[in-house]
C-alpha cells in the first residue's frame, strides 16, 4: 500500500514555509491586521504541498469564515482554491469538532483554551509556481481584532520537473509526458488541486411543494434541476472530497436528499445521472438518519448539534478509494429534502483535481453573508466578547505578561469557550467579570496618571 | 487501495453508480426484499472496477446480517469468488453490528432510536468482461414472513483501455465450525502451555486457495463456549505448501491477539486502520468475540496455494464457534468454495427467547405495514409512536433483553388492534 515510501526519488527535496520567529525568538505567528492579506507561501519552479497546518489562540469564532485561503498555480489568474479557512479545514459552521479522517484532521489543543490543530493532507503540486494567500476579511463589531496565526506549509520540490513514476509503458500516456516534460510542464497527467465553496442560504423549495420541511415520499424529481450544487467544474479530472453543512432551520429529518452526481452532461440533458444516491446519510456511510456524531478515513457526520436533527449538522466523504472521474465536466447534486422540499441553509466544499484551466468559480460572498446562522441573543453574546476582546488586547499591549493581564484572561478565555459551548450566560457573567477588571485597572491607572 | 497520488488525472475512466434509488424520482429509494427472493445489485460490462459498497436496513431481522448472502462472479466464471453472508463480508461480527472505522470496512452509526447501520467496503473487485451480483436472503424455517427494506449503492468505474493482464481478482469465502473439535487428550477449555502442537493438522481453517495471488484481510468471529481465555491459539499459515506436508508453516504466530495487533487479552473493544478487536462481550471472554486485520501493508502472498490456520485455543484444545471471512486476491481460476451452509447453520447461537422475539418483531412490523396500506390510513402520530416503538424493540432484542423486546413488539400489536 505504501510501496512509494521505499522509492527514492533523487530529484525530490523537502522543504516548508511556516511563521517561525526569523529572529531566533519564540513569537512564531503573524499577527494578521482585518482586512489585509498575507502571503503563507511563493515558490517558484515544480513541486508539490504536502501537508498543511494552522492554529490560532482563542480567536473569534468568525475567523474560521473571516479567513479566506486562495491558491494559484502556475501563474494562472483566477484561483484554483477560493475557501473560507475553516471550511476547508473541514470545521462545519465556524464550530470545530475532532476529525481524524485521511485527508483533513482537526486536532484538540489546550483543554480550558479555544484552539485546535488544523491539518490538510491533500497534495497540492505545481509546474512552475505556486501562491498562497490568506485574506482577513473583517467583521465590524463582530470580529475585528488581531489573531496570531501558526501555520506550517510542508513542500517538496523536484528539480528534475517529472512525477518519475508517471512514466510507464502505456505508450500514448508516455508521449504525453514526455511532450510535457519537453515544453517544461509538470505531465498532464497530474491534475491540480482545486476547493470550492458555495452556499445556499436558504435553499429554495421547489416550486408547487406543498409538503415543505416535513419528510416527504410522494415528490417526483425526475431531473435533478432544483437541487443544491456543490460543484460544477469543466476539463478532465476527479472530485476526491466534499465537506457539507446544514443548518436545518425548518426542523425535523432533512436528510431525504439523494445525490445526483451529473458526469460529462448536465442536468436537463443527461437523465439518469451517472450516480444516483438513495439518502443524505448514504453519501457519508451512516445507519439511517445519524443522530450521533461520527468521524472515520472516508466518512463522518461530525457535527450533530441536536438528536432531533433540528440546528446544525455536518459532514465529509473523502472519495479516496473511489474518486469520481470526469472526462468533460462534472456536477456534483444533492437534493435539499426529498425533491428539494426543505428551506434550509446548505454549504460546502468540493475538493477536486483537474487538468486546468478551471471553469469560474461563483464570486464569493462578502464576509456577512458567509457567517452562520446565529440567534439574536448569541450575536448579542458575540459582540460583547469583540468589545472584552478589544480591551483585553490594548490591555496586553499596555502591560504585557503583567498579573492584571492574566487576571483578566481568566474571564475573558472561559468566556470565549462558553459561547462556543452555547452557554450564553455563563459567557456574559464572565465578559461582566472582565470588564470589571478592565474599569479598575483602568481607574488605576488614570489615578497613577494624576 | 486509497491513492498513492490523488492528483493523478487517468483519462479514460468513467465513474458510474448503481444503487437502490427510486427511479419514478420519488423517495422509496429501496428495495424490497421478501424472505426466499434473491435478487441482482449489479450486473455490469467490463473493463471496469468496483471501488465502494454502501449498504444499510431499518430495524429488519435480528438474524438479516447472516440470512442475507452475497455472491459475485467476474467475467462469466460458473462459481461465485465472493460468496459471504452479507454482515459477515462487510465485518459484522454474529449478525450483530459494532463500530468499525478501518481502512477496508467501515460501520457507522444510524439514528440512535432504531436499529440501523452504515455499512461500508472499501475494497476494489476488478472485473475484465462483467460484474455480476447477487443477494439472497434466506428464509428461517418456522419464522413469519419479513419482508425487508434494503439500500444501496454500487460505486464503479468503467475504463476504455483493458485490464493490466496480472490484475488479480476480488475473493472472499465464509467458513464456519461449529463447534471446532478439541484435539485428542487435551485439557478442554482452558489456557493450555504445555500441549505440544507440531503439524498444525488440528488448526480451524480461515482458507485454502489455490493459484497465484495475496491475502489481504481476515475477519474471525468466536463465541466462547468454554469461557476463559481462548486466544492462546496461534496462526499458522502455510504458503505454497500444506499442513502434514510443510513444517514449520512460513508463518508461524504466537497468539490470537496478536494477530488482531493487540495487547494481551484485550477484555474491551477496539477498532483502527489495520486491526480491531470490535466486539467483546465480556471482560472475562466468555460469549463472542470478533476481530479483523487487514493486510494491506503487508499482504500475505502465494504463487501456488495458501492455507491460512489458526490454532482455537494452544494445541487446540477449546471446543468454540469460529466463523471467519478470508478476503484475498487472485488470478482465476479459483479452488472451490466449500458449500455454504443452509440458514440453521449459519444463525449464531442465540438463546430461543431470541427467537420468538425476532418472530414477534417481524409479526408487529407486518402488522404496522398492514395498517398503513388501509384507507385511511391510521393517524401520522400513530404510526410514528409505532415505528418508534419498534425501534426501541429492536434495539432491546440486539442487545439482548428479549422480555422488553417482547413487550415492544405486543403494545405495537396491541396499539393498531385498538387504532382499528
Amino acid at each position: 500500500m505504501y510501496n512509494q515510501l521505499a522509492r527514492i526519488n533523487p530529484n525530490a527535496r523537502t522543504k516548508r514555509w511556516s511563521s517561525w520567529d526569523r529572529s531566533g525568538r519564540n513569537q512564531d505567528y503573524l499577527i494578521l491586521q482585518p482586512g489585509s492579506s498575507v502571503v503563507l507561501l511563493d515558490e517558484e519552479g515544480a513541486g508539490q504541498i504536502n501537508h498543511f497546518y494552522w492554529t490560532t489562540i482563542n480567536a473569534s469564532r468568525f475567523i474560521f469564515r473571516q479567513f479566506i485561503i486562495r491558491a494559484w498555480w502556475d501563474g494562472e489568474e483566477t484561483p484554483s482554491v477560493e475557501v473560507p479557512i475553516g471550511d476547508l479545514f473541514c470545521v462545519p459552521h465556524c464550530m470545530p469538532q475532532p476529525v481524524r479522517s485521511l485527508m483533513a484532521v482537526v486536532n484538540p489543543g489546550h483543554c480550558e483554551v479555544n484552539t485546535w490543530g488544523l491539518n490538510l493532507y491533500l497534495p497540492m503540486p505545481f509546474s512552475r509556481h505556486a501562491r498562497i494567500e490568506l485574506e482577513y476579511e473583517p467583521l465590524p463589531g463582530l470580529s475585528e481584532a488581531s489573531v496570531n496565526f501558526w501555520y506550517h506549509l510542508d513542500l517538496e520540490m523536484h528539480s528534475d520537473n517529472v512525477h518519475t513514476d508517471a512514466v510507464r509503458a502505456d505508450a500514448v500516456r508516455a508521449d504525453a509526458v514526455r511532450a510535457d516534460a519537453a515544453r517544461g510542464d509538470t505531465p498532464a497527467d497530474f491534475g491540480r488541486f482545486h476547493a470550492q465553496w458555495r452556499r445556499e442560504r436558504f435553499t429554495t423549495a421547489k416550486a408547487g411543494t406543498t409538503q415543505i420541511n416535513v419528510t416527504d415520499y410522494h415528490g417526483v424529481n425526475l431531473d435533478g434541476l432544483d437541487n443544491y450544487v456543490a460543484l460544477e467544474a469543466q476539463g478532465r479530472g476527479h472530485m476526491v472530497g466534499l465537506h457539507l453543512q446544514v443548518d436545518n432551520l425548518g426542523g425535523g429529518w432533512y436528510g431525504e436528499g439523494d445525490d445526483m452526481v451529473f458526469i460529462d452532461g448536465r442536468p436537463g440533458e443527461q437523465w439518469p445521472p451517472a450516480c444516483h444516491g438513495t439518502g443524505s446519510e448514504e453519501i457519508f456511510g451512516g445507519g439511517a438518519c445519524p443522530t450521533d456524531a461520527y468521524h472515520g478515513p472516508y466518512t463522518g457526520f461530525h457535527l450533530v448539534e441536536s438528536r432531533d436533527f433540528a440546528g446544525k449538522s455536518a459532514m465529509y466523504r473523502w472519495y479516496l478509494s473511489d474518486p469520481i472521474r470526469f472526462n468533460q465536466s462534472l456536477i456534483w447534486s444533492i437534493e435539499h429534502g426529498h425533491d428539494n422540499n426543505f428551506e434550509n441553509d446548505y454549504t460546502s466544499v468540493a475538493y477536486w483535481y483537474q487538468a486546468e484551466p478551471h471553469a469560474q468559480f461563483p464570486p464569493l460572498p462578502a464576509a456577512a453573508d458567509r457567517m452562520p446562522h446565529l440567534s439574536a441573543a448569541m450575536l448579542a453574546a458575540e459582540r460583547q466578547r469583540a468589545e472584552v476582546e478589544a480591551l483585553f488586547v490594548v490591555l496586553q499591549r499596555e502591560q504585557a505578561g503583567g498579573d492584571i493581564v492574566g487576571k483578566m484572561w481568566a474571564h475573558f478565555n472561559p468566556g470565549s469557550r462558553a459561547l462556543l459551548q452555547g452557554d450564553i450566560d455563563r459567557a456574559l457573567t464572565h465578559f461582566a467579570e472582565a470588564r470589571a477588571i478592565h474599569a479598575d485597572y483602568a481607574r488605576d491607572t488614570h489615578r497613577a496618571g494624576k | 487501495m486509497f491513492f498513492a497520488d490523488p492528483s493523478r488525472v487517468t483519462p479514460g475512466v468513467r465513474t458510474f453508480r448503481r444503487s437502490s434509488w427510486d427511479q419514478t424520482g420519488r423517495n422509496q429509494d429501496y428495495l424490497i426484499l421478501k424472505p426466499g427472493q434473491t435478487v441482482t445489485l449489479l450486473d455490469e460490462a467490463g473493463p471496469g472496477r468496483i471501488n465502494h459498497m454502501y449498504w444499510t436496513t431499518i430495524n429488519g431481522s435480528r438474524y438479516q446480517y447472516r440470512q442475507l448472502a452475497l455472491r459475485a462472479w467476474w467475467d462469466g466464471e460458473s462459481t461465485p469468488s465472493v460468496e459471504a453472508p452479507l454482515g459477515d463480508l462487510f465485518a459484522v461480527p454474529h449478525s450483530t453490528p459494532v463500530p468499525a472505522q478501518s481502512l477496508a470496512a467501515v460501520i457507522n452509526p444510524g439514528d440512535s432510536r432504531v436499529v440501523s447501520w452504515g455499512h461500508n467496503l472499501y475494497l476494489p473487485m476488478p472485473f475484465a468482461t462483467s460484474a455480476r451480483i447477487e443477494l439472497t436472503y434466506d428464509t428461517i424455517p418456522g419464522m413469519p414472513d419479513d419482508p425487508m427494506a434494503f439500500w444501496y449503492h454500487i460505486d464503479m468505474e468503467h475504463y476504455d483501455a483493458p485490464l493490466a493482464p496480472d490484475t488479480a481478482r476480488f475473493h472472499a469465502q465464509w467458513r464456519r465450525e461449529n463447534p471446532t473439535i478439541p484435539k485428542a487428550g487435551v485439557d478442554l477449555n482452558a489456557p493450555g502451555w504445555n500441549g505440544a502442537n507440531l503439524g498444525g493438522a488440528d488448526n480451524y481453517v480461515a482458507l485454502h486457495a489455490e493459484g497465484r495471488g495475496q491475502m489481504v484481510g481476515l475477519h474471525l468471529q468466536v463465541d466462547n463456549l468454554g469461557g476463559g481465555w481462548y486466544g492462546e491459539g496461534d496462526d499458522m499459515v502455510f504458503v505454497d505448501g500444506k499442513p502434514g506436508e510443510q513444517w514449520p508453516p512460513t508463518y508461524h504466530g504466537t497468539g490470537s491477539e496478536e494477530i488482531f495487533g493487540g495487547g494481551a487479552g484485550p477484555n474491551f473493544p477496539y477498532h483502527g486502520p489495520y486491526t480491531g478487536f470490535h466486539m467483546v462481550e465480556n471482560p472475562d471472554y466468555a460469549g463472542k468475540s470478533a476481530m479483523y486485520r487487514w493486510y494491506l501493508t503487508d499482504p500475505i502472498r502465494f504463487e501456488r496455494e495458501i492455507t491460512w490456520t489458526i490454532e482455537h485455543g494452544h494445541d487446540n484444545n477449546f471446543a468454540n464457534d469460529y466463523t471467519s471471512v478470508a478476503y484475498w486476491y487472485q488470478i482465476e481460476p479459483h479452488a472451490p468454495f466449500p458449500d455454504l451452509p443452509d440458514i440453521e447453520g449459519r444463525l449464531p447461537r442465540f438463546p430461543p427467547a431470541v427467537r420468538e422475539a425476532d418472530a414477534a418483531r417481524a409479526r408487529a412490523l407486518r402488522r404496522m405495514n398492514e395498517s398503513q396500506s388501509r384507507q385511511p390510513p391510521p393517524p401520522f402520530e400513530v404510526f410514528l409512536n409505532t415505528f418508534l416503538k419498534l425501534g426501541a424493540g429492536c434495539r432491546a432484542l440486539f442487545a439482548g433483553q428479549t422480555d422488553e423486546a417482547l413487550a415492544a413488539f405486543d403494545w405495537i400489536e396491541r396499539q393498531l388492534d385498538t387504532g382499528e
